[in-house]
């Protein structure tokens, strides 16, 4: 990836336009990949990539230099991506889910020897429910601890553990079907 | 962090999605929208800010006091209804009521000038005779004015210059009288009735506010206004930068003028609602330059009235024909002078009758394609401009004569919001008529 320069950012905060088609050539394709992660439709990732870039260069004068500038960026558009969620959906969170207690085989340490395509690990975390698939890309992807998936989302950290357990669940599934599917072929 | 999430985590970051060619340009437009819509608020935000706090720091009486029934009582029949303070002025003003009718007490008896010019020689002859034989008493007005003191700290001021005075007439008769200083002269409506009163009491001055708008409630009045706009165009969907450049660049500025009819109430002295009806234009005269429009392709069944040719460029006439109704919120000067002040905010609905522009069709390449007449349908059919007005004032009688400057504007797009661009005004103008007070 591309480093992006503190001149560039500088330029950016003077609004010079092709400073900011840079900072855009160089980040949208990563902030297009993460609306698409939370939202799972490529219409609505591209708008609201469009919709973080307008609030980046809008805010960009506000960006301190000593915090990390992509994370920042990636911040901005996984906020909107809730934002949206929780416009369009009232409740996201199924009650039975709620209440999963099953527990994940960990044992199964050799599914990175899976030829899982990029293309494909995205395509399978958009299909997951979408509690599932918020839970799974705050911790797993982005890295949030449980305890602020629950301010984010406003949940309860158990309810975030548990959305998280099953999302894994799923995604695990998948991978050992592909993997059978791997050692039939060979 | 476990191996399953790291290697799901590097899989699905490895992952670059490509945006849509056009959405860089989507986002810039949207950044200039934002930008000049703050322009237009900051500059309406002024504009709104100083007639308000010009009104509520000069217009709107200070110190107001109503008393209730019970302190009425206390002052033995005599209450003070509501003190003003006009801080600009120096003058303060005590109202006395003792039930009907209201009584205003006179300034200062010795500098009294009446508005009515009439009465004026003989009650400066009258205050001269007798000025002299004035003294001051300490009566039982005094237990009274201790009564407010005790009661509301605001009057500690006022009290100081109230003082219960005798007067002597030329019979000899008493006037009882409270006077007060730096009180703002009233017309005394029984004039007669006061100086040839053999015994005048507080009970027989009947005072009378020449020119009030507390009298004259309801106003009916002509006006006409001339504004310029700068033309705001921003793009709305994908593509249509092109056409909104051009709009920009080539019909910079926009006219206004309306010619209408308003009717005025005023439910209290210093407040106004204002509403009406009237005729609203828009004109602007759009020059397309030569190399532009080498390349303009107009139907055959396309024609304008106003369209002229020239070797070097297209020049176009762009109108807008509107019903508009003004509805505005007033902070008025009591007009008792003859000249006085208006500061109003308020809100201006336009509903288009007739369109005279056109429309873009081809706008992806350098040609543009002037296709269709652009009808009122493509408009917004309400449009909504925020407004500020400053008006000075001058009552003749029942007739009002007002000019001043106005600032206007628009909030929502002179198109709908499914067009090409978005077209956004803020007028800077001017506006005059006249009233009758009925």
């Amino acid at each position: 990836m591309t480093k992006i320069s503190e001149s560039l950012i500088q330029e950016c905060k003077k609004q010079k336009r092709t400073a900011m088609a840079e900072l855009y050539t160089i980040l949208a394709p990563s902030i297009k990949t993460t609306c698409y992660r939370y939202v799972a439709n490529v219409e609505d990732a591209e708008d609201l990539m469009q919709e973080s870039f307008i609030q980046i260069f809008s805010n960009i004068s506000k960006y301190k230099i000593e915090r990390n500038f992509e994370g920042w960026c990636h911040r901005i558009a996984i906020n909107l991506c809730l934002k949206s969620i929780r416009k369009n959906k009232n409740k996201f969170f199924t009650s039975e889910l709620e209440h999963l207690t099953n527990e994940i085989d960990e044992s199964n340490d050799d599914l990175e020897s899976i030829h899982l395509s990029a293309a494909m690990a995205l395509e399978e975390l958009s299909k997951l429910p979408t509690g599932y698939r918020l839970v799974f890309n705050m911790y797993a992807i982005d890295e949030m601890s449980h305890k602020e998936i629950a301010e984010q989302l406003g949940i309860s950290e158990g309810t975030s553990r548990s959305q998280y357990s099953r999302a894994k669940q799923q995604l695990q599934q998948i991978l050992q079907l592909e993997k059978q599917k791997q050692n039939d072929r060979v | 962090m476990i191996g399953f999430e790291k290697y799901y985590r590097d899989l699905v970051q490895s992952n670059r999605m490509k945006p849509k060619p056009e959405s860089f340009d989507k986002i810039m437009a949207a950044l200039e929208k934002k930008k000049k819509r703050r322009g237009g608020f900051i500059l309406f935000f002024f504009g709104i800010s100083i007639p308000i706090l010009f009104g509520f720091y000069q217009f709107i009486p200070k110190n107001t006091i109503i008393f209730s029934q019970d302190k009425k009582d206390t002052l033995k029949g005599i209450s003070i209804v509501k003190q003003t303070k006009n801080r600009s002025k120096r003058n303060d003003s005590i109202y006395l009521k003792n039930h009907k009718p209201t009584y205003v007490i006179n300034d200062k008896l010795n500098e009294t000038k009446p508005m009515n010019q009439n009465t004026s020689t003989e009650n400066k002859t009258y205050n001269n005779n007798n000025i002299n034989q004035t003294k001051t008493m300490i009566s039982k007005n005094e237990s009274m004015l201790n009564d407010l003191d005790s009661n509301n700290r605001t009057l500690n001021k006022t009290i100081t210059h109230i003082s219960t005075s005798s007067l002597q007439n030329k019979d000899e008769s008493k006037v009882e009288l409270l006077k007060i200083t730096h009180l703002k002269p009233f017309m005394i409506k029984s004039k007669t009735d006061f100086l040839s009163s053999k015994l005048i009491s507080l009970n027989d001055l009947k005072i009378n506010k020449p020119n009030s708008l507390a009298t004259k409630k309801f106003s009916v009045g002509l006006y006409s206004d001339l504004g310029v706009s700068k033309n705001l165009y921003t793009p709305n969907i994908s593509g249509s930068e092109t056409v909104s450049n051009l709009r920009n660049n080539s019909d910079i500025y926009l006219f206004n003028y309306s010619l209408g009819a308003k009717f005025k109430y005023n439910p209290i002295p210093w407040l106004g609602l204002e509403s009406g009806i009237a005729y609203h234009n828009f004109e602007s005269s759009q020059y397309i330059d030569g190399v532009t429009i080498s390349s303009l392709n107009f139907i055959d069944s396309f024609s304008f009235a106003n369209l002229s040719s020239s070797s070097t460029g297209q020049r176009i006439n762009n109108k807008y024909d509107f019903i508009s109704i003004p509805l505005h919120l007033y902070f008025q000067t009591n007009p008792i002078n003859a000249f006085g002040f208006e500061a109003g905010v308020g809100v201006l609905f336009d509903i288009p009758v007739s369109t005279n522009s056109f429309e873009i069709k081809d706008f992806t390449s350098d040609q543009f394609l002037l296709e269709n007449k652009v009808n009122n349908s493509q408009l917004n059919m309400f449009g909504v401009s925020l407004s500020t007005q400053l008006n000075f004032v001058y009552h003749f009688r029942r007739i009002a004569f007002y000019g001043g400057p106005y600032f206007r504007y628009r909030v929502n797009s002179l198109y709908r919001n499914e067009y090409y661009f978005n077209q956004n005004t803020f007028f800077i103008g001017a506006e005059i008529g006249v009233r009758y007070n009925f």
